[in-house]
């Protein structure tokens, strides 16, 4: 059977139809779910072991609180927040990183010479790499503010791509076809 | 050690893009699983929109799918891309979600798209803006069987059993669907042309 104008153009036009992205926490829900840090279902039989594990926890938890203590002024709840911004950071990372190589990608395609945007982003870049540095030299003392500065360059710089790509293609008179999904179903 | 030897068992085609990524997802590498993710999100995001018109319930139904996939990860075989087997899952959590719901898939007679006009080939104006409003605009049973032929690419006979109705009615859904998308799209078009 022929295909009509209307499925002929959404064959034409598949991956821009795609113009939502889902919440940034639902990777995290996922995440959790599928890599659970604790393990349930503990036979009866192995019980035994794991009361001694636990014990031996409690009393080299207690050492070890005395002695970070008198090291080293961080406490053991900053430690927990290292992890969790290390893991969100990464997060952010992998998921601006594409959506920033894809601009980047679109905007050489559509022959994109402006170099001011270029500047920027260089700048920006350059930005992040002083924010890294920072953070590498002293993550346990890195914070919350470090973290978002991060987050914030990578939004940033997501940010600027897409918005000059809309300019352009504005002038072009296209609409909604930035950020086309690199792979869909193979 | 035994993921290993369980990985190098299972009979993935590797001639398919990914075949690593999924061998890695296998191994509980949480980089890989968050390639894979990041990798079909948007898209099966878009579908889980199209077919349940909410982008709370299409979180849920993302968030669900996702670890549906990664739960039954061995059980892929490679028959099919890894991107058409995701899918499927999607889809099928989305037809339960409406279902559980009770939300009608195949619910519209023909009485009352009997006076749906034709609109004319021509006269039609086509944008990814405009599509995707009217889309969302159609009836829930109008909205599934579209977005499964004509944007997922599924045929009717998959469509049949996907949604648990008949070849034919799937077709006749369709083609309904299709003359009520394009009377929006020419209503919508009417409005902006008016002074």
């Amino acid at each position: 059977m022929s295909k009509d104008k209307l499925e002929r153009f959404i064959d034409n036009h598949r991956e821009e139809l795609d113009t939502e992205i889902p919440s940034l926490h639902i990777w995290k829900e996922i995440d959790s779910q599928i890599n659970p840090k604790q393990k349930s279902g503990y036979s009866p039989k192995g019980m035994t072991r794991v009361a001694a594990g636990i014990a031996l926890l409690v009393i080299g938890s207690f050492f070890t609180f005395h002695w970070v203590s008198s090291a080293n002024s961080a406490s053991t709840t900053q430690s927990i927040s290292v992890a969790d911004m290390s893991s969100e950071l990464e997060e952010a990372g992998m998921f601006y990183s594409d959506r920033i190589n894809r601009s980047k990608a679109r905007l050489i395609s559509l022959g994109h010479r402006d170099a001011n945007v270029y500047r920027d982003l260089v700048q920006m870049e350059q930005q992040f790499e002083e924010l890294q540095k920072e953070w590498n030299e002293n993550p346990v003392k890195s914070n919350d503010h470090l973290t978002n500065a991060m987050i914030n360059n990578y939004r940033n710089r997501a940010d600027l791509l897409e918005r000059v790509i809309n300019q352009v293609e504005r002038r072009r008179g296209r609409t909604n076809s930035f950020a086309r999904p690199a792979v869909n179903y193979e | 050690m035994a993921a290993e030897k369980l990985i190098k068992s299972l009979p993935l085609n590797e001639s398919h893009p990914h075949t690593t990524l999924v061998k890695d997802c296998l191994t509980g590498d949480r980089k890989a699983q968050y390639r894979l993710y990041r990798l079909y999100n948007k898209a099966m995001f878009n579908t889980c929109l199209r077919m349940l018109n909410s982008r709370e319930d299409a979180e849920d139904v993302l968030q669900n799918s996702f670890v549906d996939v990664f739960m039954k990860l061995h059980m892929y075989r490679g028959d099919a891309t890894i991107g058409a087997w995701i899918k499927r899952i999607v889809i099928n959590n989305c037809i339960n979600f409406l279902k559980k719901k009770r939300i009608a898939i195949t619910e519209l007679k023909s009485d009352r798209v009997a006076s749906i006009p034709e609109t004319k080939e021509s006269e039609l104006q086509l944008d990814v803006t405009k599509l995707n409003e009217a889309l969302s605009s159609l009836p829930n049973g109008y909205r599934i069987v579209f977005t499964l032929y004509a944007i997922e690419g599924y045929d009717h006979q998959e469509i049949a059993d996907i949604i648990g109705t008949s070849v034919s009615t799937s077709k006749s859904q369709y083609s309904r669907a299709k003359k009520k998308l394009k009377d929006l799209l020419n209503d919508r078009q009417q409005l902006l042309q008016q002074p």
